[in-house]
């Protein structure tokens, strides 16, 4: 039992590490696809782990307007960043925090790192920061129930509230008889990964554009060792939405340490579905227009719609199933 | 086993028929509402088929067949004729904005959902949930016939009701006679027909079909 909780625990540190290490990696690989689509070469893997070296030996020029709230941001966001990707299982059923808290705790400690950016985006008193934050603030108001109401649908179904919980019970599904409430649920929850990690059709990370920019225009401030930190906890944040959506929605390859063989294939099947999923955002990102502010919230709409029809769906199915 | 197999294909397709709704509900292009439309009846049919094999009720092939002929090809390609006939606008127009249609149509279905209730007088031999969908179609075609401006979308608001009226019937009572069956498929191509010639006669008369315009026929 003791060597037992002992292996548990390092595989649940290895987790956080993986994610930490492969979340450049991610965004990395969205960048290559889509200079491959418009025939270009992209940077090598090894360029965005540089970059971030090199941000974080620069200097700093900091506005002498900032007050605490800017320099104590950047800590703030990636702290909090790193302790939601520590409750989420990565390739096997456990999390290093997973008894900390459930899902809720998770959609509202990423909400606090958000507040603080909006915050400090503020400070510093600029029109674009101000700009920025209003853009993020609005758009994540509306992000939030479509997030919360898809989990809640599948926490329905799982009857736990823990993202443990959920990728376990979801692991035990026959996953044929179940898609009809995951598909819109794994719908509303794209949509919504979509957004928060800046992606296409809401955000374009690729550009300082002032007419479009969101997250960019929040972090204009910001240079060194503070903007690799922002930058890496925003990675890690899609790269924490992309194995929620990968365990909860294709479990297979989730293992529970017991037998190495396990162990040895599981990290291997869990790179091949981040890998397919970022394949997929990045498709998206190829093929499609960055929506005008004003059409986003539709789009988020439809996510919460979504997420009502999978909650719904359940209700009038389960009550004779 | 393999009706267990039958019934997760009949829910994964009722579910996509509902969102399939509220897909055409929302399409801001008209072209892309009559694609849905073709969809929608395409998920029509596929029910129909999982329902005529889980119940062994073999006749309802044929209305499968005759879903998947007449309203995902025949009647989707008259629309799409007399759009480029009448060489209207794309975008559809509603009285009221996207956001807040989505959360009447979502609003819509549970009123559907708890108002159909527990259906005891019903008691339809199929997985029950069809009651509550089919009625939420229903109501989710009345309001697209309500909030539309131009004819032709009120046209296919019109049609997503006898799509909802088509599913209540195939599963709660398994189809009516197939002599009436084929009629009410006729009815309903020569209806969107008749249809199709009415908007060519409103914007005849009124240069466009904008139904707003039909109040100048009051004295």
């Amino acid at each position: 039992m003791e060597i037992m909780n002992y292996s548990r625990f390092i595989l649940s540190l290895a987790q956080v590490l993986l994610i930490l290490g492969l979340a450049p990696a991610v965004s990395w690989f969205i960048k290559k696809m889509k200079a491959a689509s418009q025939n270009r070469v992209g940077p090598t893997l090894l360029q965005v782990y540089a970059d971030l070296r090199k941000l974080f030996r620069k200097g700093m020029v900091i506005s002498e307007r900032a007050s605490w709230i800017f320099h104590c941001m950047p800590y703030v966001l990636f702290s909090v960043t790193l302790v939601a990707a520590s409750m989420v299982p990565v390739f096997f059923e456990g999390s290093l925090l997973g008894f900390m808290g459930d899902l809720i705790v998770f959609v509202y400690l990423l909400a606090l790192g958000k507040f603080f950016l909006a915050l400090a985006a503020l400070d510093t008193g600029t029109s674009f920061g101000g700009m920025g934050s209003s853009r993020e603030m609005t758009l994540s108001s509306l992000a939030e129930p479509a997030l919360l109401l898809a989990l809640f649908a599948l926490a329905y179904h799982a009857k736990t509230l823990s993202l443990e919980g959920l990728a376990a019970h979801f692991n035990r599904q026959a996953s044929f008889r179940i898609l009809f409430f995951t598909l819109p649920a794994l719908g509303a929850l794209l949509i919504v990964a979509i957004a928060e990690s800046g992606r296409i059709p809401v955000d374009n990370p690729a550009t300082h554009l002032e007419l479009t920019m969101i997250h960019e225009a929040m972090i204009l401030e910001y240079s060194g060792p503070y903007l690799a930190l922002i930058e890496w906890s925003h990675e890690i944040k899609q790269l924490i939405f992309l194995s929620l959506l990968a365990n909860v929605f294709f479990p297979w390859g989730l293992s529970n340490a017991e037998g190495i063989a396990g162990l040895l294939f599981s990290p291997a099947v869990y790179l091949l579905k981040i890998f397919s999923l970022a394949f997929v955002i990045g498709w998206i990102e190829i093929l499609s227009a960055k929506l005008r502010l004003f059409r986003v919230p539709d789009l988020l709409g439809v996510a919460y719609v979504l997420a009502v029809l999978s909650l719904l769906g359940q209700l009038m199915m389960g009550r004779w199933m | 086993m393999e009706q267990e197999w039958i019934l997760s294909i009949i829910h994964l397709t009722s579910m996509a028929f509902l969102v399939t709704s509220f897909a055409l509900l929302v399409s801001p292009q008209l072209f892309s509402c009559i694609r849905f439309y073709a969809i929608h009846s395409f998920f029509l049919a596929v029910i129909t088929l999982s329902t005529a094999f889980y119940n062994h009720v073999y006749h309802l092939i044929i209305s499968a067949v005759l879903t998947l002929v007449l309203k995902t090809i025949v009647i989707p390609q008259i629309f799409f004729r007399m759009i480029r006939r009448l060489g209207m606008r794309k975008e559809v127009e509603t009285y009221i904005n996207i956001p807040l249609s989505l959360l009447f149509s979502t609003l819509l279905v549970f009123i559907s959902f708890y108002g159909v209730g527990n259906m005891k007088a019903l008691d339809p031999p199929l997985s029950k949930e069809f009651v509550s969908i089919s009625v939420s179609t229903l109501f989710l075609g009345m309001f697209m016939m309500t909030t539309r401006k131009k004819a032709l979308t009120q046209v296919l608001g019109l049609l997503l009701i006898e799509n909802g009226l088509f599913l209540m019937g195939v599963t709660t009572t398994f189809g009516m006679p197939l002599l009436v069956e084929i009629g009410i498929f006729f009815d309903v191509l020569v209806g969107a027909i008749i249809m199709g010639v009415f908007v060519f006669k409103i914007r005849g008369a009124f240069e466009g079909i904008d139904v707003d315009k039909l109040t100048m026929l009051k004295g």
